[in-house]
């Protein structure tokens, strides 16, 4: 709160410049009152990362989960709880530290829509009713304040939600209270059950009854009230936050609404395809495996290093990790030095990074079919030659 | 009702109610027509050009009262008349406020105003009484004509362009106001008059309704005679001399309760209702601190009702 | 667990869907400040207490120096719920609930007229049952007229929500937490525009749209409500007060003066009630020349700027 006389203030000619604009239907970047900036999905190397841009607004989402004893109240639930950083480089006027008022609200904002609107299912993070539960945690950081942070951040929620995987566990023991969770490479982790989507769209109140929908950095600064409802592809509205400022009709609330559900439409589209083709590639990078059974692939490498006569080392280290590893990682032996040679020295480590392992495992297993292993190994053998010349 | 703080048995509650019923009866018949809250139309001639005064805001062409109150009309000036509102400044006005800060030249005073008053060096009479320029010694002297805390009378000078007061002192009987009690009531109990300083001789008591609402009861200060403190020390010998005698701060004390007691029960301060309100106190043989007590109170408020009926038949008598 | 009965249509409480809880306002209960009120919506009960205009206390706050500052803070009582609650003041959603009234109280007090001032609108729980948000707007809207401070319209606020396939008005406590829908509304109740809209939980548009109607017509029952509390509150003041008897006496006592002693005689008691203090420039006519002010005020002071707002 102390910083907010750094907050950046409208001249008077750029005020009356975008109230006057508005009332011709222009907007100081061009658009048409109701048309979105240019949205951009990408993903992170983790499951569960995502990074928004909306025109210069710049949000990253992160999704972690970990296993708590759930609430008193609801014993068979797990818990989704939003977390918001509001980082001092996005803006002069955020502080470091404690987090200020709007991030309160955007966090809580974006929480009622998720969590209240039962977006994502939460019974099913339930592994023993009244002891063990998933607690989802999502990050949301704020690089850049464009304008319109509650409807990227939103937008990289759910992105990164759809994206993120939690581990699958398993319960046993002798009393069935027992949990174990599973690494990543030893079982698929599972993603997140998500019912719908329910997408942030922010409308900002002009005098004279303008009305604009994502009002950037400028827009923000001169209007007088704001609105930001979340609706989802179904016709439902899931949340709506009208914190004050301008009063306005009921019957113009309708009609944004409506407008709402046509922009929450199209977002949705986009966000589905943007997850559908990280998934598709992170699969694509997955199928390179051989379904064959992966012993019969352990042997044939081993015939292959003993011919060569080289990598006694590797052999050894196969066979330390053939006894100490489940198969998928085995089979990341020699022939994977070939197509990563840097990870030949990660083999000791390959339980560090699951993620990794799991997909260079994956590539190594690609690589195992007999045609492409001899061509594999001709190259290494013409190095190792060399390096003996030398 | 402020009267939250009393511990009212049942009888007295039943003659409170009976006393305030009483006044609100007598009060005319025109005040309640014209009560309005806010966002109440104001019936208003559409033809007649009206000027929108204070407490009033154009809606759609409709005058709207943005305040509660009672509606004035004065010729073509249409305004709301507010009661329970912060001071309303004018200039020439008699106020007496508290210094908060000593700033560069200036000291800045609280009046119970949206924002501090302002009470320049040069509006103010320096110690030695000569008129010259303020030098810059003079300014770091400020402190030994007032501090922080001091009690102050002064006039309101005019507005300064940002809104707050400025004030002047430089007449002799305004200054630094010592040995009494500072009491704060709304503002609207205390109408503009001619005359603002009261010299209740019988009890040698001064009596200054500032129209801000604060209003000061104190020892009698012979004008002119002033002593303006020169030096710490000086300061100290001097009030060891001029020692309040004990009936003089039972008077203030008798005074500064009855102001209390009419506040509280919301009756416009004039002088010669505190003088009778204290006049009764001292005939009930009533206790200092039993002024502000239940049954003071109720008498006090019985006893205004009579006065107003009295004046009332002496008036219907009259016609 | 059935909230509304379907056989008698009655809800938990005994009410029907469309039916409020009682309210009671009181103004005038917390003597230090400048306005204060009680308001309570069945078991819900709220103070709130109003000081300012007054000066800024912190400078760096300020960022318009045209308007004043309003600020806001919204605590619950820790004997407030059920349970002791842990943190009444710093949690998150009491600083969402402060930000939320004071924008709302912002958008209806005409803070162009005190420049370089501060209001402050702190508001507490001492019973909650629901609806504390909207109780809150309520007194806080009571407390700003007790304290004269000068607004556009009265703004209240009441909520609504949507079990067992019927809207409901007024939720309370056990209705708000069984996890149906919650819409907040809260209006300007003259000019019939919503200024604060907050909604959780799923509801098709069509079940939105009748919630949301439904709890704006409580917001306007309200409203008529807390006018009357104004009303009564502040005719008491005034017949108190005012000694209206001197006024009307030397008018009609026309007998021996000639036209100019008569009108001296208005001046004078005008003066004396105080009436005119304010409009001086603008009276004409034989009062307005004798009842000019005797110095003349400068053109830019903005609080005596009689003009149109």
């Amino acid at each position: 709160m102390a910083m907010e006389h750094l907050r950046w203030r409208p001249t008077v000619n750029e005020r009356d410049f975008i109230e006057r604009a508005l009332q011709s239907d222009l907007r100081v970047d061009g658009r048409h009152s109701f048309d979105f900036r240019k949205l951009k999905i990408t993903f992170g190397r983790e499951d569960g990362s995502s990074e928004v841009q909306l025109g210069e607004t710049h949000v990253m989402g992160y999704v972690t989960a970990q296993l708590v004893q759930p609430y008193r109240d609801r014993p068979n639930e797990g818990t989704l709880a939003i977390f918001t950083e509001f980082s001092p480089m996005a803006d002069p006027a955020f502080e470091p530290g404690r987090p200020g008022e709007s991030a309160i609200e955007l966090g809580r904002v974006i929480d009622r829509g998720l969590r209240e609107s039962r977006a994502v299912d939460m019974e099913s993070l339930c592994v023993v009713a009244g002891k063990h539960v998933w607690s989802v945690r999502v990050d949301l950081h704020i690089l850049d304040n464009g304008g319109n942070l509650i409807d990227a951040a939103n937008i990289a929620a759910l992105a990164a939600l759809s994206t993120f995987r939690r581990p699958e566990c398993t319960v046993g023991g002798d009393d069935g209270q027992q949990v174990t969770v599973h690494d990543p490479e030893v079982r698929d982790p599972l993603p997140l059950t998500i019912h719908h989507m329910p997408i942030a769209v922010t409308f900002a109140y002009f005098g004279e009854g303008n009305i604009v929908v994502d009002p950037t950095y400028k827009e923000e600064a001169v209007m007088g009230g704001r609105m930001t409802a979340t609706v989802n592809s179904n016709g439902d509205v899931c949340a709506i936050q009208k914190a004050g400022g301008e009063g306005v009709m009921s019957s113009v609330i309708m009609q944004c609404l409506r407008i709402a559900l046509v922009k929450a439409a199209d977002i949705t589209s986009k966000i589905k395809k943007a997850v559908d083709s990280y998934t598709t590639e992170k699969a694509l990078k997955k199928v390179k495996r051989l379904p064959t059974s992966v012993p019969q692939k352990i042997s044939v490498t081993d015939v292959i290093m003993e011919d060569k006569g080289d990598g006694e080392l590797e052999k050894q280290t196969v066979d330390v990790q053939q006894i100490s590893k489940d198969p998928p990682t085995i089979v990341k032996v020699s022939s994977h030095e070939d197509a990563q040679p840097m990870t030949e020295s990660s083999n000791a480590e390959v339980n560090t990074s699951s993620a990794v392992a799991a997909g260079e495992s994956d590539e190594s297993q690609e690589i195992g079919s007999p045609k492409s292993l001899k061509d594999a190994i001709k190259p290494k053998h013409k190095r190792k030659k060399k390096s003996d010349k030398s | 009702m402020k009267d939250r703080h009393l511990s009212l048995n049942q009888t007295q509650r039943v003659r409170l109610e009976a006393a305030l019923h009483e006044l609100q009866s007598l009060a005319p018949a025109a005040a309640s027509a014209a009560a309005v809250t806010v966002a109440d139309t104001i019936p208003v001639n559409q033809e007649d050009n009206i000027l929108k005064g204070h407490g009033t805001s154009d809606q759609d062409g409709e005058v709207v009262a943005t305040l509660c109150g009672v509606v004035e009309r004065v010729n073509k000036l249409v305004y709301v008349r507010t009661l329970r509102a912060r001071y309303k400044p004018e200039v020439g006005d008699i106020i007496v406020g508290r210094v908060i800060e000593i700033a560069p030249k200036r000291w800045r005073l609280e009046i119970n105003f949206s924002q501090d008053a302002v009470l320049m060096l040069s509006s103010m009479n320096l110690p030695d009484g000569i008129q010259r320029r303020r030098t810059a010694v003079d300014e770091l002297n400020m402190r030994s004509i007032f501090e922080e805390n001091d009690v102050i009378c002064a006039e309101v000078r005019g507005f300064q362009h940002d809104g707050s007061l400025h004030l002047q002192a430089r007449s002799e009987k305004y200054g630094k106001l010592e040995r009494g009690q500072l009491l704060m009531v709304p503002p609207y109990l205390v109408k503009r008059k001619k005359q603002h300083f009261h010299h209740l001789e019988q009890y040698n008591v001064d009596l200054i309704l500032g129209c801000n609402g604060f209003i000061w009861v104190g020892e009698h200060v012979v004008v002119g005679e002033k002593t303006k403190p020169t030096g710490g020390q000086q300061r100290f010998s001097t009030e060891a001399e001029n020692f309040t005698p004990l009936e003089t701060r039972k008077h203030i004390c008798r005074l500064a309760n009855a102001v209390r007691v009419l506040s509280a029960l919301g009756f416009t301060l004039t002088v010669e209702l505190i003088i009778e309100t204290m006049e009764a106190s001292v005939s009930s043989n009533a206790e200092i601190n039993d002024m502000l007590g239940a049954e003071f109170y109720v008498q006090t408020a019985e006893r205004e009702a009579k006065r107003r009926a009295d004046l009332l038949r002496k008036k219907n008598g009259a016609r | 667990m059935e909230y509304v009965n379907p056989l008698t249509g009655f809800r938990v409480d005994g009410r029907r869907p469309n039916e409020m809880r009682q309210l009671k306002g009181e103004v005038g209960v917390v003597a230090r400040a400048d306005g204060s009120a009680l308001f309570e919506m069945g078991n819900t009960r709220v103070i709130a207490a109003v000081y300012g205009p007054r000066e800024v206390q912190n400078k760096g706050q300020q960022v318009n120096s045209n308007e004043a500052l309003v600020r806001c803070e919204y605590r619950m009582a820790e004997f407030s719920t059920g349970d002791r609650r842990r943190k009444p003041k710093g949690d998150r959603r009491s600083t969402e609930i402060s930000l939320v009234i004071r924008q709302t109280m912002e958008a209806s007090i005409l803070t162009h007229l005190m420049p370089r001032s501060q209001i402050d609108i702190y508001v507490q729980v001492l019973q909650a049952d629901g609806g504390t948000r909207s109780a809150c707007i309520n007194a806080a809207t009571l407390a700003l007229a007790d304290a004269g401070i000068p607004m556009r319209d009265i703004v209240t606020s009441c909520s609504a929500g949507y079990l067992c396939s019927t809207p409901l008005l007024d939720l309370n406590y056990l209705e708000d937490s069984a996890g149906g829908s919650d819409v907040t509304v809260g209006i300007l109740a003259k000019m019939d525009k919503v200024t604060l809209l907050q909604m959780d939980a799923k509801l098709p548009m069509d079940t939105f749209e009748n919630v949301m109607g439904l709890a704006i017509e409580g917001c306007k029952a309200i409203a008529s409500y807390i006018q009357e509390c104004m009303q009564i509150n502040d005719l008491n003041l005034s017949k108190i007060a005012v000694p209206t008897m001197d006024i009307t006496q030397p008018l009609k006592s026309l007998t021996c003066c000639g036209w100019m002693a008569f009108v001296h005689c208005i001046a004078v008691h005008r003066n004396f009630l105080g009436l005119l203090e304010r409009p001086m420039e603008y009276v004409e006519g034989p009062v307005g020349l004798l009842l000019s002010p005797k110095s003349r005020r400068p053109q830019n002071s903005p609080s005596h700027f009689v003009g149109i707002w």
